[in-house]
């Protein structure tokens, strides 16, 4: 439901007036809400339901096999079966016009059948280990859900029974995949200090066609413990360092079950059902591919820091993504194998004890991880749009660039909302405005920062998230930044900030009733903000009863705490919360959870 | 011996998993069919022709925008106390290429459906049992569609015919493929609507098997629709020879004053059943897959339900005391001074007003069509004066003794107002947009200045979905967007 819906409340604190009652004066809930095409989140609340219930059940069995000293067979079989009830339903004191409840109900079900068979070998030899496994792994998925609609429900007893039989009709959905590997893996070591990997596998995935059905996919890996070295028994203040790196080639099908298949599916018109085309065929679709190395060091020293720090590249080819068509297809998308990127970043994690005495600790940490996603190819193109809008991919430029009409503010002379044009002139023409790449969705920094305190039995204990260097598109805002064009919405306030005289610097055009300037557009760089933001995401002030007073109580440990989660957000956006996907946009997204709590805990 | 007894047993059983995966990996949709097996038989290339009519309720099509853009831009709408937000860029005239008409969408989707089942009839199909006349049907079924796909696309994207053939038209396409098609020229659009049409006059029988409520193709549908299209073309002989020819057709009569203001339980305009008036008509029923649900024509014309589609006093005040089509307006209490058309009533017991049944063409507008084509020069045998008496005693109206264009021009849109039309009937006639009756600050009045390609306002013609400028390289936005 985190879309731009009326019934979102998230939404609808956009689109309904202060002003507009809640309640009619005989105490029901006021529908007649024009502003937000009469949805009243809070009877929607209240009356309306949407639930799923998930029973889950899980079953493993494996059976091993010594056949000589130090190789085994063995083989895992398991089942994981899903069943979920659903449902959605629209009560009459909640929908406007309506007199009776809208039903749906749904049953879902998921089965997940693996089988794993291994052959696995273990050998030492003095200051030798040698293991290895090969074997053999089998999925198949499935999925299926009915559905009853019932559009004409009795609001008192709101199941299908009370529908009549001729307004009901089922749906009926199902999807499955499988997948199937072969593969082995060989590890070496030498006394603890020089560990080797290699692996190699194949996959073969439903979801691609005869063509490219298989993958072949490899790796080699080797970590060198640093701190077992002869000469490294006098370092005392070194506990532990590592030496890792890696390099390999991984696989990614992550597309929907049938895209390779070009498709015809029923369409009722008329009381007939018909048959129109539903996807296009891509027969030659194949698996993704990642290849890259890692490189990192573990540390820990002085008893009191702890640490690691990683460099990756890594690059895709034949990336899977949906790839624009002309509508004269009669499609709108393709999934495809298209270009490369690659991603290159450092990681470094530290951890450490500051104080350490019997009444007094102090813990300090921090993580902070650097990201860059440069596109390298794309095919044919230079560039595509995104099926989001906003959203282009070009070469050379991150992952997601956005890709949006270049505004220039308020023209002081007239109020006049102006862009820039193809010259880098500006024009109060929207139809003139250049479309420009302006800045990433990816952030240029992300991370964490923890603390904690103890003293006396008391701590404090304080989680930081953070992002840095990333826009975001905030486009809900144009619904109540209208200028005027959404008039019988709400406005923000900060539209107060609007022109009304000749040489003022405002922030707002003039605003008028029907605005057909498009100031408000979708596609405008005027709602890009600056993404970046530290988050209090978790705050703990907690109270350790002494042990001897807990223990006259017969208790073994008492404690009282208090812990706020999201408690503030330190941001520069318009907007309740910066927080956006991996893209940016989005709409109607429900901000963080805030949450405060306290409580016992009590252990006997 | 032992351990060389379980290699060979692990072999076996490798050699067996090996052999099955091949079988195991296929995973084929059941829900679905292959384009392959859907086109290679008779069974399927019929299924697959009638769901070529699916999306003519879909909201960018007749089930809402189409037509309410040709009203809400063409004066006969307002945006009014009652409103949702939709159709403000299309009252404004404030469109962009990221707020155009989504019939680019669905006239496309249309035509490659089209086009899929006419590539395996032109390559030869046959079937044991067969008949050539069961094919003749599909195709003309098909062409029938493409033809009046690639007209809407015309109408809303382009400039008007009158206004020049060689202004930017839409890519024809006439096979499906993911290709980057150039824009055609206004002029070979209308040919190809032509050569379609045309074609489906001869290959359609008088009445379509698949239904007798004229939501299917016939032979008088496409007569109509050449009627019309030739009207555009300002083809004034071939616009009146056709429209002589659907006047004439057996079982089409006009509604008298009482079925004009009727709609039966099923939501037929008349006084049951598909009124005799209707000669190709979209069923708007909530079943179907494409219906637009709360954007449905029907719902925006409902000021109970979102009601931005009011009517303009313009139209309002073009009536004769009289006139049985004035009837056809709810002034409601709630809302004085203002109104909304009542074409669109829904279906009986059904609220909210989501169901309706468009008329795409109707026998009233081939009199109307037949008495233009005569003033400007075509001979049909009869007047002009006499096909428009005929609409007017229809209505309730007494016969008058002469009439010329600006008389049509003000019947049309009291007959066929709120049916998608008005915004394309004054841009085919060249005149401007006068509005009196409006809400907005600007854009009011829309000129249309006539006689040259150069000089005629942008505005005219929608610009085109910035989504397939960005997937098309080759597809040209229109000048001024």
């Amino acid at each position: 439901m985190q879309s731009l819906y009326f019934v979102n409340p998230i939404f609808a604190m956009i689109m309904i007036k202060p002003f507009t009652p809640l309640r009619n004066e005989d105490g029901s809930y006021n529908l007649d809400i024009p502003e937000n095409n009469n949805s009243n989140p809070r009877a929607t609340a209240e009356y309306d339901s949407q639930w799923e219930k998930q029973y889950r059940l899980n079953t493993n069995g494996y059976l091993e096999y010594e056949i000589v000293k130090g190789l085994t067979a063995k083989t895992t079989n398991s089942i994981e079966l899903t069943d979920g009830e659903g449902v959605r339903y629209w009560d009459p004191q909640a929908n406007y016009g309506e007199t009776k409840g809208y039903l749906q109900s749904t049953r879902t079900r998921y089965t997940l059948i693996t089988t794993s068979n291994t052959l696995s070998y273990n050998k030492e030899f003095g200051v030798h280990s040698v293991s290895a496994v090969a074997g053999q792994e089998a999925s198949k998925y499935d999925y299926n859900r009915y559905t009853i609609v019932s559009p004409n429900v009795d609001p008192s007893i709101p199941f299908p029974n009370t529908s009549i039989a001729e307004d009901d009709f089922g749906e009926y959905n199902e999807t499955a995949y499988t997948i199937m590997s072969f593969f082995g893996v060989a590890n070496y070591n030498y006394d603890s200090k020089y560990y080797l990997q290699a692996s190699l596998r194949t996959d073969g995935s439903s979801r691609f066609g005869s063509k490219n059905r298989w993958g072949t996919f490899w790796s080699v890996g080797g970590s060198w413990n640093i701190h077992r070295e002869n000469f490294m028994d006098n370092v005392n203040f070194v506990n532990m360092l590592k030496l890792r790196g890696s390099y390999g080639i991984s696989g990614n099908f992550n597309i929907n079950d049938y895209d390779q298949y070009g498709l015809y599916q029923a369409e009722e018109y008329n009381g007939n059902s018909f048959m129109v085309p539903y996807q296009p065929s891509n027969p030659d679709i194949g698996w993704e591919n990642n290849t890259g190395y890692n490189a990192g060091i573990d540390f820990a020293l002085f008893d009191r820091i702890t640490g690691s720090f990683d460099v990756y590249s890594r690059k895709t080819l034949d990336m899977l993504l949906a790839y624009p068509l002309s509508r004269t297809s009669g499609f709108t998308s393709i999934t495809t194998n298209i270009g490369s990127i690659k991603n290159e970043g450092v990681e470094l994690m530290l951890n450490g004890t500051i104080i350490s005495k019997s009444n007094l600790e102090w813990d300090a940490g921090f993580n902070i991880s650097h990201n860059n996603s440069t596109i390298l190819d794309l095919g044919k193109d230079e560039q595509f749009v995104a099926t989001n809008p906003r959203i282009v991919h070009k070469v050379g430029e991150h992952l997601y660039s956005f890709y949006l009409f270049d505004y220039a503010g308020v023209n002081p002379a007239n109020g006049e909302a102006m862009w820039y044009n193809e010259d880098g002139e500006l024009t109060n023409q929207y139809n003139q405005a250049r479309r420009v790449i302006a800045g990433s969705p990816e952030p240029k920094l992300t991370g964490g920062v923890n603390t904690k305190l103890t003293a006396y039995g008391i701590s404090l204990d304080v989680n930081l998230e953070y992002k840095y260097g990333n826009l975001v598109c905030l486009t809900e805002n144009r619904y109540a930044n209208s200028d005027g064009y959404s008039w019988p919405n709400n406005y923000a306030n900060t539209q107060l900030d609007y022109w009304t005289t000749p040489g003022q610097i405002a922030r707002n055009p003039k605003p008028l009733a029907n605005n057909a300037s498009s100031s408000s557009s979708s596609l405008s760089t005027r709602w890009l903000y600056d993404g970046s933001y530290v988050r209090i995401k978790n705050l703990t002030v907690s109270y350790n009863l002494p042990r001897a007073v807990v223990s006259k109580i017969k208790m073994q440990n008492l404690r009282i705490y208090a812990s706020a989660v999201n408690l503030y957000t330190f941001h520069k956006v318009d907007f309740w919360d910066p927080e956006r996907g991996v893209d940016g946009s989005g709409n109607g997204i429900y901000p963080m959870t805030k949450k405060i709590m306290g409580g016992i805990e009590v252990s006997f | 011996m032992k351990t060389r007894r379980y290699i060979l047993f692990l072999v076996a059983v490798a050699v067996l998993f090996t052999t099955a995966c091949e079988d195991f990996l296929v995973k084929e949709p059941r829900l679905s069919q292959s384009n392959e097996l859907t086109l290679s038989t008779f069974k399927g290339l019929d299924n697959a022709t009638g769901g070529v009519y699916s999306q003519l309720c879909s909201y960018g099509w007749y089930g809402s925008q189409f037509p309410i853009i040709a009203d809400m831009k063409g004066g006969n709408a307002k945006r009014g106390s009652v409103n949702s937000g939709r159709y403000t860029d299309e009252y404004l005239w404030n469109n962009t290429p990221s707020s155009t008409s989504a019939l680019w969408n669905v006239a496309y989707s249309t035509i490659a459906k089209a086009n899929n089942v006419l590539e395996v009839i032109d390559g030869g199909f046959t079937e044991t049992g067969v008949e050539q006349a069961d094919l003749d049907l599909l195709k003309g079924e098909c062409l029938f569609m493409r033809g009046l796909a690639y007209f809407d696309l015309a109408r809303i994207y382009c400039q008007p015919y009158s206004a020049g053939t060689t202004n930017l038209g839409v890519p024809v396409v006439l096979v499906t493929e993911n290709g980057y098609p150039a824009r055609n020229t206004v002029g070979e659009t209308y040919d190809r609507v032509i050569e379609d049409l045309e074609d489906a006059v001869s290959l359609l029988p008088a009445t379509n098997p698949r239904g007798d409520d004229a939501a299917f193709a016939t032979k008088v549908a496409a007569q109509a629709l050449l009627a019309k299209v030739n009207l555009y073309m300002e083809n004034w002989q071939a616009a009146a020879s056709y429209a002589t020819t659907v006047i004439g057709t057996a079982g089409l009569s006009l509604f008298d004053t009482d079925e004009y203001t009727t709609w039966d339980n099923d939501g037929y305009w008349g006084s049951g059943g598909p009124g005799a008036e209707i000669i190709f008509q979209v069923d708007g029923s909530e079943v179907n897959d494409s219906h637009p649900w709360w954007d449905a024509i029907s719902y925006m014309m409902d000021p109970d339900g979102y009601g931005d589609c009011a009517a303009s006093t313009d139209v309002i005040n073009l009536y004769e005391a009289g006139d049985v089509r004035a009837d056809l307006f709810l002034q409601p209490a709630k809302w004085p001074g203002e109104y909304w058309s009542l074409k669109y009533p829904g279906r009986l017991g059904r609220t909210p007003h989501r169901e309706f049944n468009f008329p795409v063409l109707r026998l009233a507008e081939m009199y109307l069509i037949r008495a233009e084509a005569t003033l400007n020069g075509a001979t049909s045998g009869v007047a002009a004066l006499t096909d428009y008496n005929a609409i007017r005693t229809h209505r309730g109206l007494t016969a008058v003794g002469s009439v010329n264009l600006g008389d049509i021009y003000a019947e049309r849109r009291r007959e066929l107002c709120f049916e998608g039309n008005e915004l394309f009937d004054l841009a085919r006639t060249q005149r401007s947009l006068v509005r009196i009756d409006y809400t907005g600050l600007s854009n009011k009045d829309i000129t249309f200045t006539a006689g040259g390609t150069a000089a005629v306002n942008f505005r005219w013609a929608m610009p085109i979905p910035q989504a397939e400028i960005d997937a098309n390289v080759n597809c040209e936005q229109n000048p001024g967007y």
